[in-house]
């Protein structure tokens, strides 16, 4: 009992900067969904379902005008393409996971992510299913908040979505202080800066993230022939 | 009610594709086909290089954008790397950043 109530502690605490990011977007989100013409029903399904922020809030504008199935499709390719990387390094962390791992696999968004990536290896399954677990509910009842009360918000809390930014650029500088983490880092940032000067705010990251994988992947060869030899 | 039922497809067909990419790693190296070495290597350096891009994801309107809310943006994120450099409380580090991001933006 007290464990488990350690571990509720210990998620919470955990995600309480991607609270106040999804608090906040999921209700832009819902408010923007709402003015479309799409009511709670449609938030709530949206959040539980799709569970992707960027993608969400592309979608509006295709439920708004009833979109062709296919643009639909290659669109959510596109802009989600980036979250092919995530799972890549909780393929074995994640087979620990009993009958928790499919929800797991499902709910690996950016943020629920980047607060993985800045735990031990070691950390206890109760945890993480919970990280996961509370980061839904404050988008599901992020959106449902929006949906709801639409755009009669009572305070103005524009900027407050930086916390994400804060969030990611924090787990940066954790990540900064080990030796072997610094190269990566460096690289994952560099290619991703080009990639932005190169092809634009729109559909940079994935391109970005390709180049990457493909270049630390061939230094691990490099590294194993070096090796070897 | 077409148009619902059109609309249930394209909420369909956006969870399909998100869950598809997901599950695809996993599909691809889980259970006992067991993970390749490279891959394995690729799942231990990629998570900090993938932070430092979410980074630069969420300021890329900073070179597209106008000049105050890229200074804006900047001058927040290095207070973030300051603070936390300075202190290494995560959640100072973030409130903190965010605070000063929202009254940049209103003043």
């Amino acid at each position: 009992m007290k464990e488990r109530m350690g571990a509720c502690v210990r998620a919470f605490r955990l995600s309480l900067p991607v609270m106040c990011g999804y608090l906040f977007l999921g209700t832009a989100f819902g408010a923007t969904l709402a003015q479309a013409g799409f009511g709670p029903a449609w938030a709530l399904a949206s959040s539980c379902f799709v569970y992707a922020g960027s993608l969400q809030f592309v979608m509006v504008p295709f439920l708004a005008a009833g979109a062709a199935l296919p643009t639909v499709a290659l669109t959510a390719l596109m802009v989600n393409a980036r979250h092919l990387f995530y799972g890549l390094s909780y393929i074995e962390r994640f087979e620990r996971m009993g009958r928790a791992r499919p929800y797991m696999i499902f709910a690996l968004t950016d943020e629920t992510y980047s607060v993985f990536c800045g735990l031990p290896g070691d950390e206890e399954n109760g945890v993480m299913i919970r990280v996961a677990l509370y980061d839904q509910c404050y988008w599901v009842i992020g959106s449902m908040i929006g949906s709801v009360l639409a755009s009669q918000l009572p305070f103005d809390l524009t900027g407050i979505d930086f916390s994400m930014t804060a969030l990611f650029i924090v787990i940066c500088v954790e990540r900064a202080m080990n030796r072997q983490d610094r190269a990566p880092l460096l690289l994952g940032g560099v290619c991703a800066l080009l990639c932005l000067l190169l092809l634009g705010p729109d559909a940079f990251l994935a391109p970005a993230l390709a180049l990457t994988a493909f270049l630390l992947t061939a230094a691990e060869i490099t590294k194993g022939r070096a090796k070897a030899s | 009610m077409t148009g619902n039922l059109h609309a249930a497809a394209i909420v369909f067909v956006c969870a399909a594709v998100t869950v598809a990419l997901r599950a695809l790693p996993f599909v691809c190296f889980g259970g006992k086909r067991g993970v390749p070495r490279l891959v394995s290597a690729l799942g231990r350096t990629l998570p900090p290089a993938i932070m430092a891009a979410l980074v630069v994801y969420c300021l890329k309107g900073v070179p597209y954008g106008t000049l105050a809310d890229g200074a804006r943006q900047l001058i927040a994120a290095a207070a973030v790397v300051a603070l936390h450099v300075w202190r290494r409380n995560t959640l100072l580090s973030i409130a903190a950043g965010t605070g000063l991001y929202m009254l940049l933006l209103r003043i």
